[in-house]
């Protein structure tokens, strides 16, 4: 086989110089992108569409996936410093990237993200040159069905995120999922649960959650909290910004596990980042042996699902380039850019422009490594934001969230969404509802619909029928067992923990 | 608080937005299309959330009330309040305008005072993201009472 | 106060950053916004969106772009044009946004199609195409049957004779409910005589998302507009079998249905709109925006390379919309997807 002739080619494309800058400028604007709560890639990609008319293709792309890998790598970042998730795949993130930050160690949790982005980022490449037109075999086998499967899957990772009271996860989730129903169904055309508001038609972004249920939410939390913020403002922890010997340790398996997770359902074009993100997290909670930290700071929660949302990246370019499919938002704008240039993205690109598909794997290659030497110092940088006064931090970060969400669609109802979603936020925070299983429904809630009535056509409308599938079984039987045996060592936990956690929860108070 | 106990009346709350949850479903209109019409998994995820809040408030009628932070009360409404207002205005002040009124004031009320400081930190900020997104995104963000 | 100030310093650093980023785009690319070379009307003055009302990728969404490359290439306007993404319900979602909240601004346009139509009626949503101003009808484009490669169909007659055998067992895979893509399916069911309540039809957001189906064997069939399976066919990963309209294709000899021996025609159109309420002076210049944009080299190039039939017009657009409105109400009706 000539992979490697041809990878070698796709490296002299990428590395000419005009081609390097533009992997430079995609990487840092990626990365722009990616802290900036609201603005996420694929917007962004979109945006600089016609200033890259005139481009050739070439450079176009080696931008476009350093502006979609950075991203990945930048998303974490405003999720671990001030709980606001830069990217909806960052979600799962704040959980305990945000503690760590509280106790001082917002260094090593970024380090832990950017290392783990890195380790991830590389295999998925691997993943997508050895795979692309193999692994398309396999993804094209998930149905409807599957999928609906796949999704339930997804949803049971929940127990890992439900904090300590089932009815509250129980009622996160089930809000979540109908939140995100809200607006015109889009297999039908009818409104549902919109009452007559105009506003709610076109349904409520992933982004409106994150941005409203943390970043509102969190201010409002702040505020409530004045004094106590006061006091803490002084005693402000601060650790070395490296990661320690053991944090190393720790994150080395979670980053596999993640890049593997992230790079598998990267790979099925009908799930993406944050599914798993989210998986990851229940993965790394339900195998480690420090499962009661998790949600207080533990670094497994940072480095499996920021492992993971990279590899997804890098997976979801297989279905794009092995099939001329899209299998996110991302890959769907560029998909429309393939086509303005005359492309059609597909196996017969491998043949037709080696130079452009081997030029863009070899750039995301180097883009990768210029991530981790621009990231790993930024960790530095990011690290002193938390210097700035927290009044004109949290007054930054709401007008940023204001300026993401307007650039959305531009539509002031938006930010009305965002606005009650952050009132709910706080009351959901004080009142100890766990709030990232509400983004999770929020997710998940539009693909469960969706693929259970696309599965259901295709059973005749049984659901014996659809459940029986092998692939449906399979995946259903995996989320069981995922399912039973943490709730096992959850109520083995929740016994002997409850020290643990009343003395964590002084010293974080 | 005369409550026992917070989640109760948390739980009576989520029964009330499972019912409106349930409400909006079970208007859908029938699409006559398809094995599974658009108002089933809402009708099931709004029942679910009714259940959450039977489940959570029998939960609470026997258990303990756990000790609550008391609120600060002040800064909270304020900051409700001027979020609320930033975003009403966000379009008819335009986005430099109602930015730097808000950065500044939600500034002050989470507790800084340095004003001088504070005043050149929201002009200058604003005015930044606005190149970031106007000049170099082409986002077109409102203009407001500004001649832009 | 040295310390406050170090903290801002900070704050700059990471904005420095940012726009550093930024910048080296913004000037490292041809720019965009050059003034404006001529003012004969005063029609674009500012930024123009064009609102494709599918996820990006599909057929509303390059229609729209190349419609946005030729305005900015062809150097028709001098004024940013940007392409905003509005899935859903075959376009009615987004038209239904554009209506409610553009009305009256000349500079927020949107492409609707024979999909938004059909959806508009089964769906019965409130928002209808009849409402936009109408600029041009764009383009024309067939659909396409296909059938996963390993597929024992080899003709569209082969298909009817399934679906003779066991309409549910075909399953369909397509665009939207009550878009072309599913009046095709229910046509052809009523082709093989069948009831269209047997018809197994299995919606997607769009040609792309059923592409995946399609190719791995989910579903029997899959149609869609020519343009959205033109690579997947190519690449031999589906089959096609037949194509809808009567017109054959200029280079590929994929057979049409009424040479197949089924009497039936179908061909999509797109349409350039802009919201209700915009004055007659700014419809007709961008009537001959549309115009320039249509004779431009790359729109024709764009017709040539996605086998659209060049249907381009700005006249009598009113009837012609209410003619498919009514025509397809009657369609819908007669197969029993409009109740």
């Amino acid at each position: 086989m000539d992979m490697l002739g041809a990878l070698a080619g796709g490296f002299a494309t990428a590395l000419t110089p005009q081609n390097l800058l533009y992997a430079f400028i995609g990487v840092l604007l990626g990365t722009g992108v990616g802290v900036l709560p609201g603005i996420g890639p694929a917007l962004t990609i979109s945006l600089l569409l016609p200033v890259t008319f005139g481009l050739d293709p070439v450079p176009a792309f080696i931008m476009f996936g350093g502006i979609y890998y950075g991203a990945m790598y930048g998303g974490s970042t405003t999720s671990i410093l001030v709980n606001t998730p830069g990217e909806s795949s960052s979600v799962v993130t704040a959980i305990d990237g945000y503690q760590m930050a509280k106790r001082g160690r917002a260094g090593a949790a970024l380090a832990t993200a950017a290392i783990g982005s890195f380790v991830a980022g590389t295999i998925a490449t691997v993943g997508l040159m050895i795979g692309a037109v193999a692994l398309v075999g396999l993804a094209v086998r998930i149905g409807p069905p599957e999928y609906f499967a796949i999704m339930i899957l997804a949803l049971l990772s929940v127990t890992g995120l439900s904090g300590s009271s089932v009815p509250k996860a129980l009622f996160a989730t089930a809000f979540g999922l109908a939140l995100g129903l809200v607006g015109m169904d889009n297999q039908t055309g009818q409104l549902r649960m919109t009452f007559g508001i105009s506003e709610l038609e076109d349904g409520i972004d992933v982004v409106l959650g994150a941005i409203g249920l943390f970043a509102v939410g969190e201010v409002f939390w702040v505020a409530s909290t004045w004094r106590a913020q006061q006091d803490e403002e002084r005693q402000t922890l601060r650790g070395p910004a490296r990661m320690t010997r053991d944090e190393f340790g720790r994150s080395i398996a979670p980053w596999m596990r993640g890049s593997v997770i992230g790079f598998i359902i990267g790979v099925l074009p009908g799930a993406g980042a944050a599914i798993s993100s989210f998986m990851s997290y229940a993965v790394e909670r339900r195998v480690s042996k420090h499962p009661l930290e998790f949600g207080k700071g533990a670094i497994e929660g940072v480095a499996g699902p920021e492992a993971s949302n990279n590899a997804a990246a890098g997976g979801n370019l297989v279905p794009l380039l092995g099939l001329g499919i899209p299998g996110s938002g991302t890959t769907a704008v560029m998909i429309a850019a393939f086509q303005i240039y005359g492309l059609q993205p597909g196996p017969l690109l491998f043949d037709q422009r080696p130079d452009l598909v081997w030029g863009l794997i070899a750039s995301l290659y180097i883009a990768n490594v210029a991530l981790l030497i621009l990231n790993l110092p930024l960790v530095g940088l990011w690290v002193k934001l938390l210097d700035i006064p927290k009044p004109l931090l949290y007054a930054g970060i709401l007008v940023v969230s204001a300026v993401g969400v307007y650039s959305i669609d531009r539509r002031p109802s938006d930010l009305a969404v965002v606005f009650a979603l952050g009132v709910l936020g706080f009351l959901m925070r004080r009142y100890d509802y766990p709030i990232a299983p509400l983004l999770l429904g929020l997710v998940l809630g539009p693909l469960i619909d969706l693929n259970f009535r696309r599965g259901m056509i295709m059973t005749d409308g049984s659901v014996l029928t659809l459940l029986a599938r092998p692939g449906t079984a399979a995946i259903l039987a995996a989320g069981l067992i995922l399912v039973l045996v943490p709730q096992l060592v959850r109520l083995y936990g929740r016994v002997s923990g409850r020290r643990e956690l009343a003395s964590l929860g002084e010293i974080d108070d | 608080m005369t409550l026992r106990h917070p989640d109760a009346i948390g739980g009576l709350a989520v029964v009330a937005l499972g019912v409106v949850v349930l409400a909006g479903a079970l208007t859908t209109p029938d699409a006559q299309f398809g094995v599974v019409g658009p108002a089933v998994l809402p009708s099931v995820f709004g029942i679910l959330v009714v259940l959450s809040g039977l489940w959570l408030t029998a939960v609470s009628l026997r258990a303990d009330p756990p000790v609550i932070e008391a609120l600060d009360a002040r800064p909270l409404t304020l900051a409700v309040t001027a979020v609320a207002l930033y975003f009403a205005a966000f379009v008819p002040l335009g986005f430099i305008v109602s930015s730097v009124a808000f950065f500044f004031g939600l500034s002050w009320i989470l507790g800084s005072r340095a004003v001088l400081r504070d005043a050149v930190a929201s002009v200058g900020f604003v005015l930044a993201l606005y190149v970031l997104f106007e000049r170099l995104l082409t986002v077109d963000l409102p203009g407001g009472v500004l001649p832009l | 106060m040295p310390r406050s100030m170090r903290r801002l310093t900070a704050l700059w650093a990471a904005l420095a950053l940012l726009l550093a980023g930024c910048g080296g785009v913004g000037s490292g690319a041809p720019a965009t916004s050059a003034p404006a070379a001529k003012a004969a009307s005063d029609y674009p003055t500012k930024a123009i969106d064009v609102m494709a009302p599918a996820n990006p990728g599909g057929g509303f969404d390059s229609t729209a772009r190349i419609f946005q490359k030729a305005l900015t290439d062809d150097k028709i306007v001098s004024v940013n044009v940007t392409v905003s993404n509005k899935p859903g319900a075959g376009g009615t979602v987004g038209m239904a946004e554009l209506i409610k909240n553009s009305a009256g601004d000349p500079y927020k346009l949107i492409m609707v199609g024979r999909v938004t139509v059909g959806s508009q009626i089964t769906g019965k949503t409130e928002a209808k195409v009849s409402q936009l101003t109408p600029i041009a009808r764009v383009m024309a484009e067939t659909e396409v049957i296909v059938a996963p490669a390993s597929s024992p169909f080899n003709s569209i007659k082969d298909v009817i004779d399934a679906l003779k055998r066991d309409p549910k067992a075909v399953k369909i895979a397509g665009g939207s409910a009550g878009g072309i893509d599913h009046e095709l399916a229910a046509l052809l069911v009523k082709e093989a005589g069948k009831d269209v309540k047997d018809l197994a039809y299995v919606p997607f957001a769009g040609g792309g998302e059923a592409a995946a189906a399609i190719i791995g064997g989910q579903v029997q069939l899959g149609i869609s507009g020519y343009g959205e399976f033109k690579g997947q066919i190519d690449a031999k990963q589906m089959k096609a079998i037949a194509i809808s309209a009567d017109q054959k294709l200029k280079s590929v000899s994929i057979p049409t249905l009424k040479e197949g021996g089924v009497n039936i025609g179908l061909t999509n159109w797109r349409l350039l709109a802009a919201p209700p309420g915009i004055s007659e002076a700014d419809t007709a210049r961008l009537k001959e925006i549309a115009t320039k944009v249509h004779d431009g080299k790359t729109w024709q190039e764009a017709i040539e390379k996605n086998s659209w039939f060049d249907s381009f017009t700005t006249e009598n657009l009113i009837t012609f919309v209410a003619t498919e409105q009514s025509s397809l109400t009657a369609t819908l009706t007669a197969l029993g997807l409009v109740k």
